[in-house]
């Protein structure tokens, strides 16, 4: 059985279980609305079946079947003790629904989308030269598409445009004026489809807004300088009385110069046009689009630079990370690299989504998430990303086939899902499966089952383990559970080699904690520790009142974050155990989350500090620790153990020396390889942080 | 001030006819051969010539048809004697028999005085159980109408309820007022499963303050029904995090671990347990407690809880329509989880007993259209991911 003949089947039982629930739903309203619901959802399927018949399968008798199917499927059977007072019948029902302000946009693009295929299938008969069967077949397939049989009991959206959709299509003329016969096939063709796609695509006046259904006449009157609706941008030497839509956009020309690419000297409503235009295709490519990548295998990429907790200084970066797999070309010889097949993002909090979207990843690029705990700058963007893979699923139809259907995974700590569940429970379609870990709880250790971009289960190369942080959360769960903020041990593995990333998130600092990360044979062999601040604040400064054993204690023990001690003990830990293996294979601790007043440099002044010492403790020999301050832009290959130079964009090892180079007002730190720090000269480097630096706030073509 | 006499036998099996009837009602078993529910005045909602319960049930030799046919449960469930010979009777219709208003058919048999014949109880006591067990069968044929204003009608069985419900004297400490407590419980029990939402959470909250105050905490198994029905209140006010956690510890409490053994005791040691009677509240309780738990975890949109939920199950003897809810949720993981699972049938909902029910049944078609509605999409895909075939190639198979 083919496939067309599996999915033609499938189509055929969808309708078939539908019309049985009909005969079960009885009065109850609730019911009725979430059949017709599931039989508009249906026809997201048939839009997909009829795009993938005619794209791929140029059979006619493929094609033709999955037509017909659909057109079955359009053509509901209705249970005749269905009786409801305020509907005539289901297709009505369904097809208000479908004209609901809510649902247009779904509406449209699956009109589109037949309409788009009916090119297709008219092209079939062009090349047949069979206008005549062409015709017929559009006709049946355009009022199966209506769910019409007759001109009884028409819907209401298109009975403003069946009338001359019928007699046209019927009697075989098109809107040009002739009989389509007496055209060359060609031309025929192309008038018929271009007169079928505005049939489609064209809303009725019951669709519009009220404003729109004003004649241009009526919208255009008032300008002295403009002829009829198009009004065109005088030039104000001319003394014309401009009207007020000519001055806002001459007013927008001249405050928006250099973000329009071509000043607006035509009408206004192009001027509008190319500016949404221009916005929309971006939301498109971010919404649909993957990009390439040439480089494979997985990588793990900060987008974090201010912990941000209180966005209160403005500059804020929170963020998070992004951890993905590009899978090897499939043809090396010709391919321009693989798209993203795995991407978890986690934590994310302030500015995420900016931060993301500037290092040219994409909505479709993610298949998880994980947030750690219930703060603000761990999950703030959470609920923006969720809305955005919503809208790539809603509007999938528009996307085309590749779109598909894709959910995505999530863990979340006790309080995390505390404070999202809402949110995940009404977007069942964006979701596969979540996750939530409390720690002390039954399951806190059970493996987490991430899937790819498509779908397939990936535990053989990914594998997610909760672990213990102590950390208290805005959630109300710590007082009746003990500490609820995880922290995760991710292994990534590609064929033969294995890496694994420790993410403790926010901690207090513990033996117990730390220990998680750094086993014995099987350490983390990159750490991401959050600072959050040199200690915890005190009025008598912030390193004179620490300096003595008791407030020492405190720091270790009443604060929430590692501070600096935790971080000089963590580091201390992973060397003792690096040492203790004897395989010379260096952590890398990425220093994460700082605390704003960490500003002027003394992020990456700290980092250096920190791998002088380390130096300075191996002696002769290599650091058994390496330390990088985090920042949007840093790129780690964890299982070649690299980073990437901002500089030359080669991967280098990170126990090679790095300069961490700070640039430009928001303090963007850039990663400098020892080849291309001896090259270049500080003109040079400047030049590439300029170019390269992240466009925080400017949107980025992909 | 509680003693093994506070409920005679004749009360105890009314309390247990409660607790049978509640069970047919949530396995949609509206008019069993058990309880007998005259009358085809549905369409019109007219509920004068059909509240006539007939509880032959407890005759000796009709106990096991009903067990084996209606629940499947293990037959060793124990009966209370007591019931036999029970025949509950309404008073005629009122004049007309045209249509009223649907709220005044609702509450006139609750407004009237209708007794159960038989029951030799106290006369107030008795009026009590016949407006109770009324007001059940009301909600039955209600829920089994299913229509919204059939819902709407169903707060007004639970506001009248709340009006009938018997108020004893704190300190008394009689027998007749030992009835009276509990039957107040099972009224607010009654009314909170009634109501829908925050209702039905403040009625089930009101009855377990009662029951704490009365008589403390572990003793009446009627806590762990109001906690039920504060879960379901829950459930319905979409609060799925609190739904979650009560529902879990209705089935953590009867778990067979020694924390539930109060309930089940001799009545010598605990006036208000229920005797022998653990493998009815695992129908009753236990089992709906998980699959809700499991069902509002599939709300969360967490399926492998949820599958590992539906795993406490196991051991566990479940109804044909208990089982068919499982199966019903297991398609809906499937669904959610996607992959090698989709592959699997889908059971065949239709030929079975149960998916003659309206309920499991809307809820299996449901499942079943989104599995197929996938189906063709994933087939759409494969068909997209094939080369392009043309005139004289082979359809992509």
């Amino acid at each position: 059985m083919s496939c067309v003949d599996q999915a033609v089947d499938e189509l055929q039982r969808l309708g078939t279980t539908l019309e049985q629930r009909l005969v079960w739903v009885g009065e109850d309203r609730s019911e009725l609305d979430q059949t017709i619901l599931d039989w508009v959802k249906g026809l997201s399927a048939c839009a997909d079946l009829l795009e993938a018949t005619t794209r791929k399968c140029k059979h006619a008798a493929c094609v033709d079947m999955a037509a017909a199917a659909i057109v079955r499927y359009l053509n509901l059977e209705l249970p005749e003790e269905l009786v409801w007072a305020s509907i005539q019948s289901l297709k009505d029902a369904a097809l208000d629904l479908c004209i609901d302000e809510s649902n247009r946009e779904h509406k449209v693009e699956i009109r589109r989308l037949l309409s788009e295929n009916l090119e297709h299938l008219l092209e079939e008969g062009r090349a047949c030269d069979g206008l005549e069967e062409v015709n017929a077949f559009a006709l049946r397939l355009a009022e199966g598409l209506c769910g019409l049989g007759g001109d009884e009991g028409i819907p209401r959206f298109v009975r403003e445009h069946w009338c001359e959709w019928k007699d046209l299509l019927a009697g075989g003329q098109l809107p040009l004026g002739g009989p389509i016969a007496a055209l060359e096939p060609p031309l025929a063709s192309r008038a018929l489809r271009r007169f079928l796609q505005r049939a489609f695509l064209k809303p009725s006046a019951s669709e519009l807004p009220a404003h729109q259904r004003l004649s241009p006449g009526e919208l255009a009157a008032k300008c002295e300088t403009c002829e009829d609706f198009q009004c065109m941008l005088a030039d104000g030497s001319s003394g014309a009385v401009l009207s007020d839509d000519c001055v806002v956009a001459r007013s927008l020309a001249v405050n928006n110069a250099g973000l329009i690419t071509q000043p607006p000297d035509g009408p206004l409503h192009h001027y509008y046009d190319a500016v949404i235009g221009r916005n929309e295709r971006l939301l498109t490519e971010r919404l649909y689009k993957q990009r390439r990548h040439s480089e494979t295998g997985w990588r793990f990429c900060v987008l974090q630079r201010w912990n941000s907790y209180t966005p209160a200084l403005g500059t804020s970066e929170g963020g998070g990370y992004f951890l993905y797999r590009v899978p090897e070309a499939h043809d090396e010889g010709t391919s321009t690299g693989e798209t993203i097949d795995a991407g978890i993002v986690i934590d994310p909090g302030y500015g995420f989504l900016r931060n993301f979207f500037s290092q040219g990843f994409g909505v479709r690029d993610v298949s998880g998430v994980i947030v750690t705990h219930d703060h603000p700058d761990h999950l703030v963007d959470f609920e923006p990303l969720v809305n955005l893979l919503l809208e790539a699923q809603k509007n999938r139809v528009g996307g085309g086939q590749s779109a598909g259907s894709r959910k995505v995974d999530a863990l979340l700590s006790g309080g995390a899902f505390e404070r999202l569940n809402a949110s995940i429970e009404t977007t069942r379609i964006v979701f596969r499966d979540t996750f939530v870990r409390t720690p002390g709880k039954d399951g806190f250790k059970d493996p987490v089952a991430f899937h790819d971009v498509d779908g397939k289960p990936i535990d053989a190369a990914l594998n997610v383990e909760a672990m213990l942080a102590i950390h208290k959360d805005a959630s109300e769960l710590p007082q009746r559970h003990g500490y609820d903020s995880i922290g995760v041990l991710i292994e990534v593995s590609v064929p033969g080699e294995t890496a694994r990333i420790a993410i403790p998130s926010d901690t207090q600092w513990s033996n117990e904690v730390a220990a998680q990360y750094l086993k014995l044979g099987s350490y983390a062999d990159v750490i991401c520790l959050h600072l959050g601040a040199m200690a915890k604040k005190s009025k008598f400064g912030v390193f004179e009142y620490y300096s003595t054993e008791k407030t020492g204690r405190d720091v270790v023990h009443k604060g929430w974050h590692l501070y600096l001690p935790g971080i000089l003990w963590f580091i201390e830990a992973a060397a003792d155990v690096v040492r203790t293996s004897g395989d010379g294979r260096a952590v890398l601790v990425v220093l994460s989350e700082f605390g704003e007043e960490m500003s002027h440099g003394l992020r990456a002044d700290l980092a250096n500090r920190l791998n002088r010492h380390m130096q300075e403790s191996a002696g002769a020999g290599s650091p058994l620790v390496v330390v990088a301050p985090g920042d949007v832009g840093l790129v780690i290959d964890p299982i070649a153990r690299k980073i990437k130079c901002s500089c030359c964009g080669d991967y280098y090892s990170w126990e090679m020396p790095f300069r961490f180079e700070v640039f430009g007002d928001c303090e963007q730190i850039f990663y400098v390889c020892a080849e291309c720090d001896s090259i270049l000269a500080d003109d040079e480097k400047r030049g590439i942080f300029r170019q390269r630096q992240a466009p925080l706030m400017r949107p980025v073509t992909a | 001030m509680a003693t093994a006499r506070v409920r005679s036998p004749r009360f105890r099996a009314l309390e247990y006819f409660c607790l049978l009837y509640d069970v047919a009602v949530d396995q949609e078993d509206y008019n069993g051969p058990w309880c007998s529910i005259t009358g085809e005045a549905l369409r019109d909602l007219d509920l004068d010539d059909l509240v006539k319960i007939d509880s032959t049930l407890c005759d000796d030799t009709s106990v096991a048809p009903w067990e084996r046919e209606h629940f499947s449960v293990d037959p060793s469930l124990h009966v209370p004697d007591g019931l036999s010979g029970i025949r509950i009777a309404f008073h005629e219709p009122h004049g007309d028999t045209e249509r009223r208003l649907l709220k005044s058919v609702v509450l006139e048999p609750l407004q009237q005085d209708p007794r159960i014949e038989g029951c030799g109880e106290d006369p107030v006591v008795d009026g009590l159980w016949t407006k109770l067990l009324v007001a059940k069968v009301e909600r039955a044929l209600l829920q089994k109408r299913s229509s919204t204003a059939a819902a709407a009608a169903l707060d007004q069985v639970g506001l009248a309820l709340v009006r009938e419900a018997p108020v004893p004297e704190r300190r008394d400490t009689t027998a007749l007022a030992g009835q009276l407590r509990i039957l107040r419980w099972l009224f607010l029990n009654e009314a909170s499963a009634c109501y829908h939402g925050h209702h039905s959470i403040a009625l089930a909250d009101d009855c377990l303050n009662h029951i704490k105050d009365e008589v403390g905490e572990g003793v009446s198994p009627h806590e762990l029904v109001a906690l039920y029905n504060k879960a379901q209140g829950s459930l319905h006010d979409r609060d799925h995090i609190d739904a979650l956690g009560r529902f879990r510890q209705v089935s953590e409490y009867l778990n067979g671990d020694s924390d539930s053994d109060q309930y089940f005791c001799q009545l010598a040691l605990n006036p208000y347990a229920w005797p022998d009677c653990r493998r009815l509240f695992d129908t009753y309780l236990r089992v709906p407690s998980v699959v809700q738990a499991a069902d509002t975890l599939l709300n969360l949109q967490r399926s492998t809880d949820s599958e590992r939920e539906l795993g406490k199950l196991k051991g566990l003897q479940l109804t044909q329509y208990q089982q068919a809810r499982v199966d019903v949720m297991q398609a809906r993981i499937a669904n959610d989880l996607g992959g090698a699972r989709l592959e699997k049938p889908t059971p065949e909902w239709r030929d079975s007993a149960c998916g003659r029910k309206r309920g499991i049944a809307l809820q299996s078609l449901g499942v079943e259209a989104e599995r197929h509605g996938l189906q063709v999409t994933k087939l759409a895909m494969r068909i997209s991911a094939e080369p392009t075939t043309t005139g004289g190639e082979s359809c992509p198979a």
